[in-house]
């Protein structure tokens, strides 16, 4: 026990050898979130309005107001404009009055497709809600009731995406670049003679990149919980999922940098390695909604089973069962910790 | 060219290496006495690294035996480990760890009483000179200071045998002659060393007996003044005022063996008797050159190791 406690002292003050990869292992993660967080679409659209003063402009300016997401939240800000004012703008509603009937006339300048359709939804809506008022009784409502008493937005799904992805950027970045580095610079030599047991060489690396793990992970919680008001139901449960995580990436480092040996190859397979299993790990949306190859990958991906474990720990909801998940996220730990002992007697061990 | 000894502290017998169709190591057998200082010497590539990484254990061996204390590292490898301190050629030190932080990671790694590895990274500090400085960083030291501290890392687990590749490779003089000194100490305290070094004038200060490995070979096996002994010959260099003219003819009949032009009209000549061979090359050269300078000295272990192993470039080795 003296010599594991000495030995984690020992990787902790190594990590003063690449202060610049820990943090960019730590805080990237937080900046793609930060980012990502302002081009995020936010559920309430800004529609410029101009008020034409007849009966109808009101009332649908009025339905527009009223017009709701499933718990409440308001999809449609109408914002008033003059006529002089609207011709600066990228997107104008004007309600004109042609013999019977009134047309709502949505002026578009340097609109993607993408975003007239997050328009064209809501407007649908303002529609129905006037197609009520009018028929009454005669009309079919369709009334939405949501199991969760608040929005999943989309920002806080794709920060919780992230999260695997965060504990596992820190721990394979860190844990190769620094075995890639022992090879650099021949200090792997010390390693090759000693006789501590390589469990114990292991472990003690292996508790240096959790903690910088769940440094990344928590991080990451705090910006998704400040910028979205969205914070995790349980933080032990979360801290309990960054550390299976990290076991899985921390010996997934240690392999990388075990066979590839030199830092830069290091760092670009850390990389690639990362990114795959964030984009493959349902981190843009439950793999079942993408179906097909992706749905196929997904279930080779540890991010996967973490992202459905982390979601009921947010949300209140299941994706899947959690306990099938947790019990794959733990033989893949089992199956990446026994693989990084094995490269480690085969890579340093082993006599040439 | 067998020297084996069974209460050696190193004995290899017949030991064969062979690395990607090279013969790196031929047929090799010595044996290292215990509390010896002894020298493995060879040009580039002539195998003793390897020789010292099979002894070690981190080489597998084609043929042949390795005896470490009466243990076969490739059997008993924990427990040769333990009996043996090395100092690589590149100190393999981490940069930004202080002295005493690298000596508590090689004990964390290697000592068996970590109770007891405190007093001794304090003791090997002021012992190597390093305590003063023991809170720096390794990167601010000096290339001495480095060679000194992976000293005191490989004795901080209390090894039996220590192997010394190139001590003071890229130090300087007064850093020389401190590890000199750290390393004959070793010698007294008992404890076997093995030395590796190009630097023949380091050889003949520090070590007790000598092997020269040439080609993966054994060439030479005894005590730097055996060895120089052996040659039976004396060096001359000497000086003219202009270049002497075909040398070899001009010299005939004076027992001169061998020639070698330098820069200017500078020559060394190879004789086998120097005190009797000196006045008659000074009255040969006296009737047609000036002889500006003119010098009989005994060989050195560089002239031994020169006849040995020839004047060729020699690269190579086990990368």
């Amino acid at each position: 026990m003296k010599r594991l406690f000495l030995l984690i002292v020992c990787e902790f003050r190594m990590s003063r050898t690449s202060i610049p990869i820990h943090l960019l292992a730590i805080l990237q993660p937080t900046l793609l979130f930060l980012l990502m967080a302002i081009i995020l679409v936010h559920p309430t659209f800004d529609m410029n309005v101009i008020d034409s003063n007849i009966p109808e402009s009101s009332r649908f300016i009025s339905a527009m107001d009223s017009v709701r997401s499933p718990i409440g939240e308001p999809y449609i800000k109408p914002i008033l404009v003059d006529e002089k004012t609207a011709t600066t703008l990228r997107q104008v509603i004007t309600i004109e009055k042609d013999q019977k009937k009134a047309i709502a006339h949505q002026r578009f300048a340097l609109i993607d497709a993408n975003l007239v359709k997050n328009y064209r939804n809501r407007l649908t809506a303002t529609l129905l809600h006037l197609w009520n008022e009018d028929l009454g009784s005669k009309s079919v409502t369709i009334r939405e009731h949501p199991t969760v008493g608040r929005d999943l937005p989309y920002t806080a799904y794709f920060g919780l995406g992230l999260l695997p992805m965060a504990v596992m950027l820190a721990t394979i970045l860190i844990g190769s670049t620094f075995v890639a580095q022992e090879f650099e610079d021949k200090t792997v030599l010390e390693l090759k003679m000693a006789f501590a047991p390589i469990f114990l060489i292991l472990c003690a690396r292996l508790v240096r990149l959790l903690v910088f793990g769940c440094i990344a992970g928590f991080v990451l919680v705090a910006a998704i919980g400040l910028s979205t008001n969205v914070w995790p139901l349980s933080f032990l449960n979360i801290g309990a999922i960054f550390l299976i995580v990290g076991i899985i990436g921390g010996s997934l480092g240690t392999i990388i940098g075990l066979m590839a040996k030199r830092l830069l190859p290091c760092f670009i397979s850390s990389l690639v390695v990362t990114i795959t299993c964030w984009v493959f790990g349902s981190s843009f949306g439950p793999a079942e909604s993408f179906g097909g190859n992706y749905e196929l990958i997904s279930k080779f991906v540890p991010n996967t089973y973490a992202v459905k474990m982390l979601f009921p720990n947010y949300f209140g909801l299941n994706l899947g069962s959690a306990v099938s998940s947790a019990v794959i996220l733990a033989l893949f730990c089992a199956l990446f910790l026994w693989l990084s002992h094995f490269v480690y007697k085969q890579q340093i061990m082993k006599e040439r | 060219m067998k020297d084996l000894n069974s209460n050696a502290a190193i004995s290899i017998s017949n030991l064969c290496k062979t690395y990607k169709d090279f013969e790196v190591l031929k047929d090799l057998s010595f044996s290292v006495n215990a509390g010896e200082i002894f020298g493995l010497l060879g040009p580039n590539g002539a195998g003793k690294t390897t020789a010292i990484n099979l002894a070690i254990g981190l080489y597998k061996k084609d043929l042949g035996e390795i005896s470490i204390l009466g243990l076969d590292p490739s059997i008993h490898k924990k427990k040769v480990r333990k009996l043996i301190g090395l100092v690589p050629q590149d100190t393999n030190l981490y940069e930004d760890l202080s002295a005493s932080e690298n000596l508590w990671h090689h004990a964390a790694l290697y000592c068996d009483d970590l109770t007891k590895a405190r007093a001794g990274i304090e003791e090997l500090l002021k012992l190597m000179e390093l305590w003063g400085r023991h809170k720096e960083p390794v990167r601010n030291y000096s290339g001495g200071m480095k060679r000194r501290l992976a000293l005191a890392r490989a004795l901080l687990h209390d090894p039996s045998i220590i192997f010394f590749d190139e001590p003071t490779l890229g130090v300087d003089v007064q850093g020389k002659h401190v590890l000199w000194n750290h390393v004959k100490n070793l010698g007294k305290l008992g404890k076997t060393v093995v030395v590796t070094t190009n630097d023949m004038a380091e050889a003949d200060i520090l070590t007790d007996r000598i092997g020269i490995l040439d080609r993966g070979a054994l060439v030479a096996l005894d005590t730097p003044e055996n060895l120089k002994a052996s040659l039976r010959k004396d060096i001359v260099t000497l000086n003219t005022d202009s270049t002497v003219e075909d040398p070899e003819n001009f010299f005939s009949g004076l027992n001169v063996s061998s020639i070698t032009k330098y820069e200017g009209n500078c020559l060394r000549l190879e004789v086998t008797d120097g005190q009797k061979a000196g006045p008659e090359l000074i009255n040969r050269l006296s009737t047609k050159y000036q002889i500006s300078s003119f010098q009989i000295a005994r060989p050195t272990l560089d002239d031994v190791f020169l006849h040995l192993t020839g004047k060729g470039l020699r690269e190579g080795g086990i990368s």
